[in-house]
């Protein structure tokens, strides 16, 4: 069953993630609204995972095979992370632990504890939320990133310490998004009281952000530099955890019951076709919109021959960048609406012809 | 006039119709009631409107020295039949010049003036258990296909089946609920024969007899019976999963922070370690 909140968000998700890519890497600069998707697209990948699990178990898939699709699916997402990371990125950034290599873990992890007590999984990101600063304390974080990006060295030593704790999207603390997701979506989607529970939590969790971010000088400066940094994406600091996930869960909860609850309220919207072609294809427009924004930089400097990544992030003014994201959304809204109907092709497709 | 319905005005002298609702509780004093005669338990409560209802039984009562050959056995039996929609065959107990015709929600008795009132309240306290049977079996009925749905559902419990603790529980309590009220209804049906017999005990046993109420009660308490034993199965299993998911919980906590400390230590020795 698809829920159009889940659709709604994720579409917000990709546009989000395709301005702030545009922006950055064309033009240099940091939008006001980064680090809103990222944190979306895990939660989600959460979220969507539980649902997958529970068709599949609708279906009569026995544990064995649902065990087997996770596996095979978090394998491809960790495969096309990197092959992501290699063509894309260049073969030097192979091992910079982006968001596709951090949800396709997500996933194994997920499969690995979709059978505990919610309780367990509650605690599991809790622990991982609450550990991650004094582990980027003892790896000495600051010294990976150098003018705002991760630089780890081709060792076992750095791989663990990118993998785990220094990296664009570590397990610690960016685990605790699709934990989440995976433990509030029966509570949001199969509750009887119309997921007030996560709505409490989801208020919850946001105000207490807010309080820290409003309190932090209050704290002794050892509390304050070692666990309260302020609001942050890298690292993501506690606040930015307990603020995006709150905020999440506030959004997703009211969009279930105006939108999932009140089918009417969207019927007959061509936005939520739309919706539902963004959301589908997700997988797809995140690796596409890179390879179109990304690999003419490249090839631009390589013919003139200079340094491959001479034109990143001084390519384009932020209005042309804007512009051109823009135009990106809306060539892929034409061209999902011109192939996009029967769910074939895509990224997603041969993911599914793999693995289920 | 409608052929089942008959006009009071037109029933013989010593005739009487009236309509009777059962109650578990002692009803008022002021109400014009009786109660059943031990084991059972219960009241039948004379009604003031005629209005026909569930629940309710209708009573005709007609005086008459032999009622094979009375003029009104005829039109007695077409009325009781006709309590049930489009019709339906009455059971017909005939015994030394007293005959009672009990039909759906409807109860005819013909005999000699003086065993009238005895024999219709034998025939009453008979139809109240008849009418609290039939109340059972169409519940459990009803209920059949979905409490058979559930035994596919107990096939597994884990902890995204948990949700069904609560409607195990509330199934339980139904079927529990279903087998007390039968449970309540066994002594009365099972009542051995009256010694020394009088007329109207011999109707009563007789009307049981004739409406298959012994086979029926053993037929519904063995149904429950299967229920009930199925659902506090499960409900004893949901009960040990729910003290199995704590101990669980507790073991994970554990496993957590032992991790949690491991972790820290792996990072504290990677720390340590001479950079290359």
């Amino acid at each position: 069953m698809r829920y159009l909140s889940i659709d709604v968000l994720r579409t917000f998700a990709i546009a989000v993630m395709v301005l702030v890519h545009f922006c950055e890497n064309l033009a240099g600069v940091t939008p006001p609204f980064t680090g809103l998707g990222a944190p979306l697209f895990a939660f989600l990948s959460g979220v969507s995972y539980r649902l997958l699990v529970a068709g599949y178990e609708r279906k009569g898939r026995s544990e064995e095979q649902i065990s087997k699709i996770s596996v095979r699916r978090g394998l491809f997402l960790l495969g096309l992370g990197f092959a992501f990371n290699v063509l894309v990125w260049l073969p030097e950034d192979t091992f910079n632990w982006d968001v596709l290599t951090f949800i396709g873990f997500g996933l194994l992890v997920l499969n690995l504890a979709r059978d505990l007590p919610p309780p367990v999984l509650v605690l599991l990101a809790a622990a991982i939320a609450g550990v991650a600063p004094v582990l980027r304390a003892l790896v000495g974080y600051d010294a990976y990133w150098t003018q705002g990006d991760y630089e780890g060295d081709l060792t076992l030593h750095d791989l663990f310490v990118g993998w785990s704790v220094a990296g664009y999207f570590p397990v610690f603390p960016w685990l605790a998004y699709p934990l989440a997701g995976f433990v509030v979506a029966p509570r949001v989607f199969d509750a009887a009281d119309a997921s007030r529970q996560a709505l409490l939590a989801g208020v919850g969790l946001a105000a207490v952000a807010a309080l820290l971010l409003a309190l932090r000088g209050l704290f002794p400066d050892r509390i304050a530099q070692a666990f309260l940094q302020g609001w942050g994406m890298f690292p993501a600091t506690i606040e930015y955890l307990g603020g995006t996930l709150g905020t999440i869960l506030v959004v997703l909860v009211l969009l279930h019951r105006w939108l999932d609850c009140r089918p009417a309220a969207a019927a007959g919207g061509c936005w939520a076709g739309l919706a539902q072609q963004f959301s589908r294809y997700a997988l797809t427009i995140y690796v596409v919109h890179h390879v179109v924004h990304l690999w003419p930089l490249w090839l631009l400097a390589d013919r003139r021959a200079g340094e491959t990544t001479q034109h990143w992030g001084q390519a384009t003014s932020v209005p042309t960048a804007v512009a051109l994201a823009a135009g990106f959304l809306l060539a892929c809204a034409a061209c999902l609406r011109r192939f996009g109907r029967d769910g074939r092709g895509g990224l997603e497709a041969w993911m599914r012809w793999v693995c289920d | 006039m409608h052929p089942s319905a008959i006009d009071p005005g037109s029933l013989p002298p010593g005739a009487w119709q009236r309509h009777y609702r059962f109650v578990e509780q002692p009803p008022p004093e002021a109400a014009a009631a009786f109660a059943f005669s031990p084991p059972a338990v219960g009241w039948a409560v004379e009604l003031d409107d005629a209005a026909a209802g569930a629940g309710r039984l209708a009573v005709l009562a007609i005086p008459c020295t032999d009622p094979e050959e009375s003029p009104w056995q005829e039109r007695a039996r077409s009325w009781a039949e006709g309590g049930a929609a489009g019709g339906a065959n009455c059971s017909t107990v005939i015994l030394q010049h007293a005959l009672v015709l009990t039909g759906c929600g409807r109860l005819a008795v013909l005999a000699a003036e003086d065993r009238l009132e005895a024999l219709a309240r034998a025939a009453v306290e008979t139809a109240c258990h008849d009418l609290q049977l039939g109340d059972l079996e169409r519940e459990l009925a009803g209920n059949w296909a979905e409490w058979q749905a559930d035994v596919q559902l107990t096939q597994t419990f884990n902890e995204r089946t948990l949700a069904r603790q609560d409607r195990f529980r509330r199934r339980f309590g139904e079927v529990t609920d279903l087998a007390l009220r039968a449970a309540r209804l066994a002594a009365p049906i099972h009542a051995p024969h009256v010694h020394p017999p009088t007329l109207a005990s011999q109707v009563q046993e007789r009307l049981r007899d004739r409406r298959h109420l012994a086979h029926r009660h053993e037929t519904l308490t063995d149904q429950l019976g299967t229920f009930q034993q199925f659902y506090e199965g499960c409900w004893h299993r949901v009960n040990d999963h729910l003290l199995a998911r704590s101990s669980r919980i507790l073991e994970w906590t554990i496993i957590v922070l032992l991790g949690l400390q491991i972790l820290l230590s792996l990072y504290e020795i990677l720390g340590s370690l001479p950079a290359q």
